[in-house]
């Protein structure tokens, strides 16, 4: 394919030469027969001036091509130069502030305000707070965003950060086999976000306790915490996010993954665009949400390692919730109902 | 730990089966387009105009047949 696309780009930048007995002679050694007779119809300068001003009907400078991939007759795409800048430059920039500000931000929080602590519940008791079920998702979703991000970041730094280290070959096989990972470990990530999406929509619908909670920070920066459903105001916020960003980042990848011919070259450089610019905004806000799911949040992460969390802990953060649960209000779905009173922990 | 561990085999196996089923699907895929739009390989309206834009341009010696790009031993004379 390189060797067509280099015959090609021979016989279109041929009849845009200036000298034409140059071109000639460089082109038959390709194998790429000139008329003779014939004098080139435009340069390259006339036909960027010709672009320039617009007065092309589709804002392409495009020739003729023998083979069948027809786009390769695109010899100018101004769209082209836009999104190879961004790729090259802008989406690194993107990539780097977004990463950066969160590490930030989490390393202001841990430095100036520390971990939130709790008082345990003195008995021991325990709240059930997800199903198995759900942390499977959770940490499926999890482990294939984490393999996602880096094997993807490869894509934006690799050439800057890796190859420089590694080698060319080295770096040549891990982006091959790093591109095959990210392709089809992305279908594990949306399996994730879809049960995710259907199983906790009704926990994360915003209501006015949400709003006074959004008000006050969750108390987060002093000042006594608003009361919370199952999930706070700040819960839910990353839940939307991750929805909406999810399915962003899987419908561009998998239009990335289907033929060229589907979407066109112009396209392919708007799913690009979308899915690094949706992935940099999703690891910025991971990042922040793994800290407050573990460090930032003290005894929060035994709701995803072991599915309960101290009755003490629930009734800090999550007060409205614990109400409801041991009123006997609240089921889970495809589950028993649960015990009015929380067991000991064993 | 234990879902944990278990979703980390989730996510393997996910991947396994999603190429297995998928790796042909996109190849062929992305084969049929090819072949659609190439299924006549050197078509009338391909071929330059002898007087016109392209006509510097000869026409290819492969092409619909062979398949095959054209080369300094395979190219036919030049047309005068």
């Amino acid at each position: 394919m390189s060797i067509l696309r280099l015959l090609l780009t021979i016989v279109l930048l041929a009849f845009a030469a200036p000298s034409f007995a140059q071109s000639s002679n460089a082109a038959q050694d390709r194998g790429v027969h000139l008329n003779p007779q014939r004098e080139p119809v435009a340069d390259e300068q006339q036909l960027l001036t010709i672009l320039r001003d617009g007065r092309l009907p589709d804002g392409k400078v495009t020739g003729n091509v023998y083979i069948p991939d027809a786009k390769a007759a695109v010899l100018i795409q101004p769209e082209g130069r836009f999104w190879r800048d961004f790729k090259v430059t802008g989406s690194r920039w993107v990539h780097a502030i977004l990463f950066l500000l969160a590490v930030a931000a989490v390393a202001a929080l841990f430095f100036f305000r520390g971990g939130q602590t709790y008082e345990r519940d003195p008995q021991g008791r325990r709240i059930k707070r997800f199903r198995a079920v759900d942390r499977f998702a959770h940490w499926l979703t999890a482990v294939s965003f984490v393999l996602l991000a880096l094997t993807g970041l490869n894509f934006v730094f690799g050439r800057v950060l890796v190859q420089p280290l590694v080698g060319d070959a080295a770096f040549s096989t891990m982006s091959y086999w790093g591109l095959v990972s990210h392709n089809f470990i992305g279908f594990a990530f949306i399996l994730g976000i879809l049960y995710m999406t259907v199983a906790w929509m009704q926990d994360n619908w915003f209501g006015r306790v949400d709003v006074e909670w959004m008000k006050r920070a969750g108390g987060y920066f002093g000042g006594e915490e608003p009361p919370a459903e199952k999930f706070n105001a700040g819960q839910k916020l990353i839940y939307w996010i991750s929805v909406f960003g999810g399915f962003g980042i899987a419908v561009t990848g998998i239009l990335m993954m289907t033929a060229i011919s589907w979407l066109g070259v112009t396209g392919m450089q708007i799913a690009q665009g979308a899915h690094t610019l949706i992935a940099a905004g999703l690891i910025a806000v991971v990042i922040g949400h793994a800290y407050l799911g573990s460090v930032g949040v003290q005894g929060s992460f035994d709701a995803m390692s072991k599915g309960d969390v101290d009755l003490e802990w629930a009734r800090t953060h999550h007060p409205l919730w614990v109400e409801r649960v041991l009123s006997g209000q609240e089921t889970l779905r495809g589950g028993p109902r649960r015990s009015p009173h929380p067991e000991p922990a064993e | 730990m234990r879902v944990f561990l278990l979703s980390c085999l989730g996510v393997a196996l996910i991947a396994a089966a999603a190429y297995a089923i998928l790796e042909g699907g996109f190849a062929r895929n992305a084969g049929d387009a090819f072949a659609r739009a190439g299924s006549t390989r050197v078509s009338d309206e391909y071929k330059p105009d002898p007087a016109g834009y392209l006509s510097h341009v000869q026409a290819p010696a492969g092409g619909k047949t062979s398949g095959r790009s054209q080369t300094s031993e395979t190219a036919p004379p030049v047309r005068q």
